[in-house]
C-alpha cells in the first residue's frame, strides 16, 4: 500500500466509528489491520483485565450487601431519632411562645416631659396654696390651732395636709 | 439471568415513576448491581478498597434519593451515574489519590498478574508478555485521564456501551462523548506506541 492510516482514521476505528475510506483500507491493508487488532486486544485486555480484578467471592457480594442495608437501617434510625428531637424541641418552643403570649402586656408609658409639665401645672391649679407658700400656710395653721386650745395644749396635731380647706 | 432480572426491576421502577424506588426493592436492586457499580469504580480508581467503599456509599446515595428517581432513564443507568460522579468527587482529593496511591504502590503489581490471565493461553510467551506490558500501559494511561475522560473510556471499553448511552448517563452531549473518548483513545494509543518501527505516513501520500 502506498499509505496507511492516520493516527485520527485509527482512533476512530477503536472508538468503533470508522470512516468509509478507513474501512476500505483496513480490508486492504494487511499492516493498518494488524495495527488497529493489536491496539483493539490492548484496549479489549483492559477491559477484561478489570473485570477480572473486580471478581470476587460470593460472600464477599454477599457481605457487601449486609453492610450496605445496615447501613441503611441505622441511617433509618438516626433519621428517626432526629425527627423526633426536632419535634420535641419545635413542641417547646411552641410552648414558652404560647407562655409569653398569654400574659397581658405591661403598659409601659414612655417619659413625656411636656406631659409631666402639665401635670405639675394641673397640681399646682388645684392645690388652693401655691407650693411656694406652703411652708407660710403651715404656719399659719399652727398659729391657728394653738389659739384656739389655748396655752399650754398644742405640737398633738400632724397639721394639715397638703390642698387641706383652711 | 441477571439481565432479566436487571430488565424486571428496571420495568417495574419505571412504571410506578411517580413513586420512585421502593424500599423493600432496594435490596433486590443491591443485589443485580453491586458487581457492576463495584467494576465501574474499579476500573475508575484502580483501587478495590475505595471501589468497596464507593459502591457502598452509592447505593445509600441512591437509597437517599430513591424518591427522586423518574424512571427517565434505566435503574442501572442512574446508579452508575452516581458511581462515576462519587469517583469524580473522589479522584478530586488529590490528597487523598496521593496517600492511597503511596499506600497502595505494592498493589500496582496486582493488574499486571491479572492481565496476564486474561492474556491468549495459546499465544507464545513473548506475545503474552507484550500483552501484559501493553494492558499495564493502558492503566496507566487511564490513571492520568482527566476524570470525565476516565468516565467515558471506561464506560465504553470495560462497560461497552454504546455511546448514546454513555451519553445518558454522564448526561453529556454525544459529540462531548465523542470528543472525550477519542482524546483517551489517542492517548492510549500513543502510550503503547507502534510495534513495528517503520515511520508511518500521518497522511496519505
Amino acid at each position: 500500500m502506498r499509505w496507511h492510516l492516520t493516527e485520527v482514521q485509527q482512533d476512530e476505528i477503536l472508538v468503533g466509528e470508522p470512516g468509509a475510506e478507513a474501512a476500505e483500507h483496513l480490508a486492504k491493508c494487511g499492516q493498518c489491520r494488524s495495527e488497529a487488532e493489536r491496539l483493539r486486544a490492548a484496549l479489549g485486555g483492559f477491559g477484561a483485565a478489570v473485570q477480572d480484578a473486580a471478581a470476587r467471592p460470593e460472600g464477599f457480594w454477599a457481605w457487601q450487601r449486609r453492610a450496605i442495608l445496615a447501613q441503611l437501617r441505622q441511617g433509618t434510625a438516626r433519621t428517626q431519632k432526629l425527627a423526633w428531637a426536632g419535634a420535641m424541641v419545635l413542641l417547646v418552643l411552641l410552648a414558652v411562645a404560647l407562655h409569653f403570649q398569654a400574659r397581658p402586656e405591661r403598659l409601659v408609658t414612655p417619659y413625656d416631659p411636656d406631659e409631666a409639665l402639665l401635670m405639675d401645672v394641673a397640681r399646682t391649679v388645684r392645690s388652693e396654696v401655691p407650693s411656694a407658700l406652703e411652708p407660710a400656710a403651715l404656719l399659719s395653721w399652727e398659729m391657728d390651732q394653738a389659739i384656739r386650745q389655748g396655752p399650754g395644749v398644742g405640737g398633738q396635731d400632724s397639721g394639715p395636709k397638703k390642698g387641706e380647706r383652711q | 439471568m441477571e439481565t432479566t432480572l436487571t430488565s424486571r426491576v428496571g420495568v417495574a421502577a419505571r412504571t410506578r415513576a411517580a413513586e420512585g424506588i421502593r424500599a423493600e426493592e432496594f435490596e433486590e436492586l443491591v443485589r443485580l448491581h453491586q458487581r457492576r457499580i463495584c467494576r465501574v469504580l474499579l476500573a475508575m480508581l484502580r483501587d478495590p478498597d475505595a471501589a468497596d467503599t464507593l459502591t457502598q456509599e452509592c447505593f445509600l446515595r441512591a437509597y437517599e434519593k430513591r424518591k427522586s428517581f423518574r424512571g427517565e432513564a434505566r435503574v442501572e443507568t442512574w446508579l452508575v451515574r452516581i458511581a462515576v460522579n462519587l469517583a469524580r468527587d473522589h479522584a478530586k482529593n488529590r490528597r487523598r489519590a496521593f496517600w492511597a496511591r503511596l499506600l497502595a504502590w505494592a498493589k500496582d503489581e496486582e493488574p499486571m498478574v491479572q492481565a496476564a490471565r486474561v492474556a491468549d493461553p495459546q499465544a507464545s510467551p513473548e506475545r503474552a508478555l507484550t500483552a501484559r506490558e501493553e494492558v499495564a500501559a493502558v492503566w496507566s494511561v487511564v490513571e492520568e485521564l482527566s476524570p470525565q475522560q476516565r468516565g467515558v473510556f471506561v464506560l465504553r471499553f470495560v462497560e461497552e456501551m454504546p455511546l448514546e448511552e454513555i451519553a445518558r448517563t454522564l448526561e453529556l452531549e454525544i459529540g462531548t462523548v465523542k470528543s472525550h473518548l477519542h482524546r483517551a483513545v489517542s492517548a492510549v494509543r500513543k502510550k503503547i506506541g507502534h510495534r513495528d518501527t517503520e515511520t508511518r505516513r500521518t497522511a496519505k501520500g
